[in-house]
């Protein structure tokens, strides 16, 4: 597969389409579940920590430029740790990426596709990617720009018009659930920008690498506003017995606002868009997992690897057997299997890299002065 | 009369022989041999004379003119003229024949600026000298030391006897062949090696005309003809800079069809310019006679129907696209210049743009635009809406066209399909019939034909309005291919809308996304410069004159300014 270095446009659509992904779906709702009335407050807190993950995050891969996660893990560990690093990476963008298929699917069938089979639908969806990885890694990036340059319009349309419907009194009791839901074990809402786990392995296709903190602000900047926003009309929009609907709730908030005489309810345009999203984030994340498995192996090409994760992704698509499952698996499986992976061991990789490079350094300095 | 009745009943009960005639084309190597044997023309080689093998002109007339008469079969082809004459030169006679095709030469040339000169006598050709000429004297030692050149025909011939302005020598018979073909005549002469191409071309063309495709308001009215000479002067014309540079190729084994490759030596990129010669250079055809098909074999990919050059058949459009750092290609025969590399965009670009005030340019490429979608979409959208999406649209736009479907026994897809297949034939059929009857064929299709199929309940009216705003749509596309390409992409929409309402015009759209994402023109991404963004990138709309500052970064070219960052210096 060949790919060209992107731009900072390029690696922001990256990292924003699997939020993108997540808010379209049931994300909002699992937080909202959390921790009740106090999930904006919960979400400035979630953004504040994302703030500083990011600048860790920059401040830490400084010394490792050109490089991805995978990369620095070998620098770390070996081959050993390199493996141990790529498989949970690869298990966790396909699970995840099973997971989210089917939560889409289940919801486009309950809206429109009632008489269609589940695995008809998914192998539909599953298409797109295939399509796009075979048409190689710049196809899949460029295609992913356009299509999170559509989606963030036609979300910033629905966020926009359901003002109309705020109730603002909703805000109260402010902090919800508790305080511990708000702070404590609200902090594992931080699974919302799960998406910027792709930060990790952006950078050795970045043009310039100098662009990387900008790519990483910006793309956090607009994923807080978005992921905001989206939970603000949530929250005034609805009553909480409506938002444990297993509809998504953006679908919802677009449902009960007025549109004008013509576009009585342009609800399917946006589940256009939508679809159009999971296609594009489905192609990322193969795109991304055969670079990660072509790091660990020594395959010569990986154009065929994309039937190979497509079917993976439709296997573990199908397993769950009720939409209830589905939501155990995201509420559980998906929030901490992200936060300890991403959030945690991750970074825990590049500052123990940071250590030995400055210890390497260090003992390169003393080697000259002797 | 007896007699009549005799011979008319003899005739009527003759035996005929009935082996009725029956030619075949042999179709392999093996049934033409076999064929061959049984036939009582000889095999094909036996034909072929040596003669034609002959590279180098012979310094012996006689074999020359046998070589000539070999090669062009002049036994059988009719407008080969050979004149054979005597030439005079300083009063002696050489055997020499001319050589060109009825037609193709300016016969008025001819006689008076070839012939005459040769033939007639005049100071020229009957003054007397020895064959010694002396070009320098020099004394030394009270020897006079002389520096002598020998007479040499060939140069007197060049210098005093051809008062043309084009005469070349040549040397090999294929070189000799190529000058007959494109319309010179050659002059050989006895015992020179060489012969004389003289430039006397005077074939009947099409003059200089107004676009037929491409018609503008307040543009320049001059269209490219099929000489491609005519081309590069209107290109010189406007460019008026004698940076530009027109290089000649030849292309196809047996046609040598000349085409003209042209760009701005002070801006075009290298690279771009070598890529297109290296593409040009390396075509193994027998023969080329179309722009239309040069661009499919130069273009990267193939397989796509989306149009990858910008074919222009106008001279300002392509001197802009020249002056903007792209590649002219021109082909001798065809009234189109081919420009690499294009994108996208540039294919919603129309060259009445640059004409019209910027606002009312931006306004026209959001309609057409808007025609791309419409053309695409529109369709599509309807079958998938009224299958699936009914939701969509207000309740009594719902009703209205659940009633007029109410006595339509098909579905939805079929009564589109039978429409659209309707409307390309009518489309097809407007194009093949001879010109007066075209506006008839208009009116039996769409008004005839659509009425009396809505009054027979095979289709519905508001389908009716689907496909002619379909149809308008797509005549609002600049490009011709573009529109041929969203007319037939459309038809997929259609299908998978049909199938999977929303979900599946999705999946299109996402197909259509992609290969346009993986699409290159000459080592351009198709969808810049918006994808990827380039640095200069300011919008897909015209900036305004005074705002152009830069060319387009995507093409890498080698002056990237176009204009100072104040360009009404009058107004500071």
């Amino acid at each position: 597969m060949d790919y060209y270095k992107i731009g900072k446009v390029e690696a922001i659509a990256l990292i924003l389409i699997l939020m993108l992904n997540r808010l379209i779906l049931t994300l909002p709702k699992n937080m909202y579940l959390l921790t009740g009335n106090s999930i904006l407050i919960n979400a400035v807190w979630v953004i504040f920590l994302m703030f500083l993950f990011v600048f860790l995050l920059i401040k830490i891969s400084k010394k490792f430029v050109g490089q991805d996660l995978i990369d620095i893990a070998e620098f770390v560990g070996g081959k050993f740790l390199k493996v141990i690093i790529s498989t949970a990476y690869i298990v966790f963008f396909v699970s995840i990426s099973g997971i989210i298929l089917r939560d889409f699917v289940e919801g486009i069938k309950i809206l429109y596709y009632s008489q269609i089979p589940t695995w008809l639908l998914a192998s539909l969806i599953l298409v797109i990617p295939v399509v796009a990885n075979l048409h190689g890694g710049n196809s899949v990036i460029k295609f992913n720009s356009i299509i999170v340059f559509i989606t963030l319009i036609s979300l910033l349309v629905i966020l926009i018009s359901s003002t109309t419907t705020y109730v603002p009194q909703k805000f109260f009791p402010i902090l919800g659930n508790g305080i511990n839901e708000t702070f404590f074990e609200g902090a594992t809402n931080i699974y919302a920008f799960s998406g910027f786990c792709f930060l990790f392995f952006v950078m050795p296709l970045l043009k310039s690498s100098k662009d990387f903190k900008k790519i990483g602000i910006i793309s956090t900047i607009i994923g807080s506003i978005y992921l905001f926003f989206t939970l603000a009309s949530l929250l005034f929009s609805f009553s909480s017995l409506v938002s444990v609907y297993e509809i998504s709730p953006i679908y919802l908030i677009m449902r009960s606002t007025d549109f004008g005489i013509f576009f009585q309810r342009p609800d399917a345009i946006f589940v256009f868009t939508w679809i159009l999203t999971l296609m594009s984030y489905l192609s990322v994340v193969i795109m991304f997992t055969s670079i990660i498995f072509k790091k660990i192996t020594n395959i010569k090409t990986t154009k065929y690897l994309p039937y190979i994760l497509v079917s993976l992704i439709l296997i573990i698509c199908l397993i769950p057997s009720n939409l209830a499952q589905i939501k155990t698996l995201e509420d559980t499986y998906y929030r901490y299997f992200n936060v300890v992976l991403v959030f945690i061991i991750s970074p825990i990789i590049l500052v123990i890299a940071n250590f030995k490079k400055r210890k390497s350094m260090e003992g390169a300095k003393i080697e000259k002065n002797l | 009369m007896n007699n009549n009745i005799k011979q008319f009943f003899k005739k009527l009960f003759e035996y005929k022989d009935s082996t009725p005639y029956n030619f075949t084309l042999p179709e392999t190597q093996e049934e033409k041999s076999e064929l061959n044997t049984f036939s009582n023309f000889p095999p094909e080689e036996a034909n072929t004379p040596n003669n034609s093998e002959a590279k180098e002109v012979f310094p012996t007339l006689s074999v020359n003119m046998e070589i000539i008469k070999s090669r062009y079969n002049t036994l059988i082809n009719s407008d080969i003229i050979i004149r054979s004459f005597s030439l005079t030169a300083r009063d002696k006679e050489y055997s020499a024949f001319l050589l060109y095709i009825d037609g193709m030469i300016d016969a008025t040339s001819v006689n008076h600026f070839v012939l005459d000169p040769l033939m007639l006598r005049n100071t020229a050709n009957t003054y007397k000298d020895s064959n010694i000429v002396e070009t320098r004297t020099a004394i030394s030692n009270n020897i006079v030391l002389k520096k002598v050149k020998k007479f040499n025909l060939a140069d007197y011939i060049y210098k005093h006897l051809v008062p043309q302005n084009s005469v070349k020598k040549l040397t090999e018979f294929d070189e000799i062949a190529s000058s007959v073909n494109s319309g010179n005549c050659v002059l050989f002469v006895d015992t020179l090696n060489i012969v004389f191409d003289i430039d006397a071309k005077g074939f009947k063309q099409r003059s200089v005309d107004k676009p037929d495709n491409e018609i503008v308001i307040r543009g320049p009215h001059e269209a490219f003809v099929e000489a491609i000479r005519t081309n590069t002067s209107l290109l010189r014309r406007i460019v008026n800079n004698e940076k530009l540079i027109i290089e000649n190729l030849e292309i196809g084994e047996l046609s040598q069809t000349k085409c003209a490759v042209c760009y701005m030596e002070n801006i075009a990129n290298s690279d771009l310019v070598a890529e297109v010669k290296y593409r040009l250079n390396n075509i193994n055809i027998d023969y080329l006679t179309s722009a239309g098909q040069l661009e499919q074999l130069i273009e990267d990919n193939g397989k796509v129907s989306l149009p990858q050059l910008i074919a222009t058949e106008r001279p300002d459009k392509a001197s802009n696209y020249l002056l903007e750092g792209r590649v002219i290609i021109l082909l001798n025969g065809s009234p189109y210049a081919l420009i690499a590399p294009g994108t996208f965009l540039d294919f919603l670009s129309s060259p009445e743009d640059y004409n019209l005030k910027y606002k009312f340019s931006n306004f026209l490429k959001m309609l057409r635009i808007l025609a791309v979608l419409i053309t695409l979409l529109l369709p599509g959208l309807y079958v998938a809406i009224t299958n699936f999406h009914q939701e969509f649209i207000p309740t009594e736009l719902l009703f209205s066209i659940v009633a007029s479907r109410e006595a339509v026994p098909f579905p939805i897809f079929f009564e589109l399909l039978i429409m659209e297949i309707s409307f390309e034939l009518i489309r097809e059929a407007g194009l093949r019939v001879p010109s007066p009857i075209g506006p008839t064929i208009g009116i039996v299709g769409a008004l005839v034909l659509g009425q009396a199929a809505v009054d027979a309940s095979i289709v519905s009216p508001i389908l009716i309005i689907i496909v002619a705003i379909t149809a308008i749509a797509s005549f609002a596309i600049p490009d011709f291919s573009l529109g041929f390409h969203c007319r037939i992409a459309r038809f997929s929409y259609v299908i998978l809308g049909y199938l999977f309402g929303f979900l599946g015009i999705a999946i299109t759209f996402s197909i259509h996304a992609i290969i346009l994402c993986s699409l290159k023109s000459f080592g351009v991404p198709y969808l810049q410069p918006f994808v990827p963004v380039t640095k200069n990138f300011k919008g897909i709309l015209l900036s305004p004159p005074w705002k152009r500052e830069n060319r387009a970064d995507f093409l890498n070219v080698k002056r990237q300014k176009r204009q100072d960052n104040i360009s009404m210096k009058w107004k500071t």
